[in-house]
């Protein structure tokens, strides 16, 4: 098939984005194949691919962190993107909107992570006293995360207003034995690299349940009826294979065309 | 392309919008200014931590944070107060109290509410240095008398105290995070009955107050541990498992949380008082005297006394405003550690056109060496202009080549007549400062010196002025 200006801004074709690293690539593209929609990529070092017996979709291949900010900006108009990361990176009154809210893989949890010793510490409102303690030592609660936002919305919605958070990117789990944090808000699918790293979660403190989810554009998808139809065509053949395997999911989607 | 579009809570104003406001200010610049307050301009932004430390509680979700090109993390402010302080512990002001500034500029707040505005102007003032009666007053009294001569009518003056709340449960025995929740659960109190039993419940469900049956449904022996056990797996964790935190630092919170759960009397009790307390409201000696009818333990009385004076030294400015004493006045409990107040006014739906109180602890929050005492309050000039009947300023514009004075009355009892004299040279223009501290005319000549005041006034309890220059 001869190369179309691909990736291009254009109203001709419809621009899907997926993650192009970590566990999500791996997994996206099985998911997306088995629900018949084949990704095809020239090799692993291109950014841009294209869907099998879909000559008008044009697939991305971006980090996961940035998926939703694609989104958001409308340089692609649906995506793929775990929902944590959706609900960290939207804008509270956005373009980006959920299509699909649970594509049934790449499911993990968001948690809270303590060190194991802190054997006072079992609940949030042991963390909300714990913050409190050290405001009163004149020191501050240290936490490292790749989720400020949810991280701060969920402290602040329990009271805990005393904290400061770390930002990092790398392995997070190392944080506190290092000492640059005291305690980790992270993913986490099975809890086994929280425990080798002496972390333990906190019997409420699961911040949000994530699992892959489609998402679109707003604005891009309500002006072309076209990406409009092939965004159904889309999620009809995904919610096919999820129905006809027993999940369900809800599908949000509802724009009103402008023409 | 579309035309990025102008955030929300954000205004473009134009110079018709901007004479009312600037007349607004000119008339509370003056008024400030003419209680011997200097002007201060702080930046715009400043480091986040700043703001948290102050504020931590209900400003922190509501503050625009973000990295700056060089990687730190900053805030457009929220608020003047902690850039004042940190000012102040920056040397500015030259360590002399009592300091007094007065400011005027936008600040931000991420309303969640889409009717409310996300930039608006404050204008306010600090007075640091000083915790008296003396100090609580003057403040009151220009966050009144500012917006009567704005002419602003049926203003209220609702006045609460932090500090006498903290105080009573501190009385009760409850932990420092129990009166943190009691605190913000206060407008629940005050809703009756069953506002009550829901505070009550949520307090059980946190754990604050854990009841008999509770422990009954879930028999720690069964699958926990015992203390022994326990106190031998912390010996022996290692740093990697434990973090920053000590041995003992983990040990005594356990064992005070284990301690903890025996409250449930206590607590309740507590709860009870208080909501007893946070429903009283009213004139000053009608409210305070019901609160001392429930049987007021003896530190708490004593700030309620206290209380008392700064009423009394208020009622010598002899403003025309309605004072109510509201015990359930509460506001982010963070930093405001004693006296609050709203100034309210009838027609704009709950929302106060300012307010202020005294926040101590502050500049020991922000990292400073010791607490210095401070007070201060801001009115919000978007609502102020809204309540201003008078468009036409008559306020006697400062002449900058006004005298600046100092007056001070020579005793306790003097105190009135003074402050009718500040009163008489302000209303011609002079820039008075008033002596809150009762010092010395020695001491009062090297103050005046020191903050560019040119004559000391020594009022005594007839009236009698006598004057002395200070350079």
């Amino acid at each position: 098939m001869p190369d179309k200006q691909l990736g291009e801004k254009t109203d001709e074709n419809l621009r899907l984005v997926v993650p192009s690293d970590g566990e999500m690539y791996e997994s996206t593209l099985g998911f997306l194949s088995e629900c018949g929609l084949r990704i095809s990529r020239g090799n692993s070092r291109r950014y841009v691919g294209q869907m099998t017996g879909f000559d008008d979709i044009v697939v991305l291949f971006q980090r996961a962190a940035d998926i939703t900010s694609k989104v958001e900006e409308g340089s692609a108009d649906i995506g793929i993107v775990g929902l944590d990361r959706f609900d960290e990176y939207s804008l509270d009154d956005g373009d980006a909107f959920m299509i699909l809210d649970n594509l049934n893989y790449s499911s993990c949890d968001l948690v809270i992570a303590v060190p194991e010793g802190w054997i006072d510490v079992t609940e949030m409102n042991d963390l909300a006293d714990l913050a409190v303690d050290f405001r009163d030592k004149g020191r501050e609660l240290r936490v490292a995360t790749k989720y400020p936002k949810l991280t701060s919305k969920f402290f602040f919605d329990l009271g805990i207003y005393y904290f400061t958070i770390v930002q990092s990117s790398g392995s997070l789990e190392a944080a506190p034995i290092m000492g640059f944090a005291d305690l980790i808000v992270d993913i986490s699918a099975t809890g086994t690299t929280l425990r080798e790293n002496q972390l333990k979660t906190l019997s409420d403190g699961t911040m949000l349940k994530s699992q892959a989810c489609l998402i679109g554009n707003r604005a891009s998808l309500g002006v072309s009826k076209m990406k409009m139809d092939l965004t159904r065509q889309i999620i009809e053949r995904i919610k096919t294979y999820l129905e006809s395997n027993g999940y369900s999911t809800n599908c949000l989607l509802q724009i009103e065309q402008s023409e | 392309m579309k035309v990025p579009k102008r955030l929300w809570g954000m205004e473009d104003q134009t110079s018709m919008g901007a004479q009312a406001f600037s007349r607004a200010t000119r008339s509370l610049d003056d008024l400030l200014t003419s209680y011997g307050y200097n002007y201060i301009d702080t930046p715009i932004m400043e480091e986040t931590e700043l703001f948290l430390r102050k504020s931590g509680g209900e400003l922190a979700k509501r503050m625009y944070t973000f990295t700056d090109p060089g990687g730190r993390q900053v805030s457009l402010r929220p608020e003047f107060t902690s850039s004042i302080v940190r000012a102040c512990l920056d040397g500015l002001g030259g360590e002399v109290y009592p300091m007094r500034w007065w400011y005027a500029g936008p600040v931000f707040r991420y309303e969640m509410e889409n009717a409310n505005k996300r930039q608006f102007t404050q204008i306010g003032a600090e007075l640091l240095g000083v915790d008296n009666a003396s100090s609580d007053a003057e403040v009151m009294a220009m966050a009144v008398e500012g917006l009567s001569k704005l002419g602003v009518r049926q203003l209220s003056l609702v006045v609460g105290h932090i500090g006498f709340i903290l105080a009573l449960l501190k009385s009760q025995n409850i932990s420092e995070r129990g009166r943190i929740f009691l605190i913000n659960n206060i407008s629940e109190l005050q809703r009756g009955a069953s506002g009550l039993e829901e505070v009550k419940k949520r307090a059980e469900i946190l754990g604050l107050s854990a009841s008999d049956e509770r422990s009954d449904i879930s028999p720690k022996s069964d699958y926990e541990p015992d203390i022994e056990t326990m106190k031998r797996y912390l010996n022996g964790t290692t740093v990697a498992e434990r973090g920053v935190r000590g041995i003992e630092e983990i040990w005594d919170r356990f064992i005070r949380k284990q301690e903890s759960e025996s409250t449930f009397e206590k607590f309740n009790a507590a709860t009870e008082l208080l909501q007893k307390v946070v429903q009283i409201k009213g004139k000053k000696s009608n409210a305070i005297n019901a609160v001392k009818g429930l049987g007021i333990p003896k530190d708490p009385l004593k700030v309620l006394r206290r209380f008392e004076e700064s009423f009394e030294a208020f009622e010598q400015y002899e403003l025309e405003v309605d004072v109510v004493i509201d015990f359930g006045l509460v506001r982010g409990v963070a930093y405001y550690s004693d006296l609050i107040f709203d100034l309210m006014w009838p027609n704009t739906e709950g929302k106060s056109l300012g307010g202020g109180g005294r926040y101590d602890g502050l500049s020991q929050a922000i990292g400073g060496p010791e607490s210095i005492p401070a007070i201060g309050f801001a009115w919000s000039l978007d609502d102020v202009i809204l309540a201003a009947s008078d468009q036409t300023t008559t306020s006697e514009t400062i002449n900058s080549k006004a005298n600046n004075l100092l007056i001070r009355p020579l005793n306790e009892a003097a105190s009135g007549c003074a402050l009718k004299e500040a009163r008489k040279q302000r209303d011609v223009g002079k820039i008075v400062s008033f002596d809150m501290t009762g010092i010395s005319l020695e001491k009062a000549l090297a103050y005046a010196l020191s903050q560019g005041i040119d004559q000391v006034l020594t009022v005594d309890e007839n009236g009698l002025v006598i004057e002395e220059n200070a350079r």
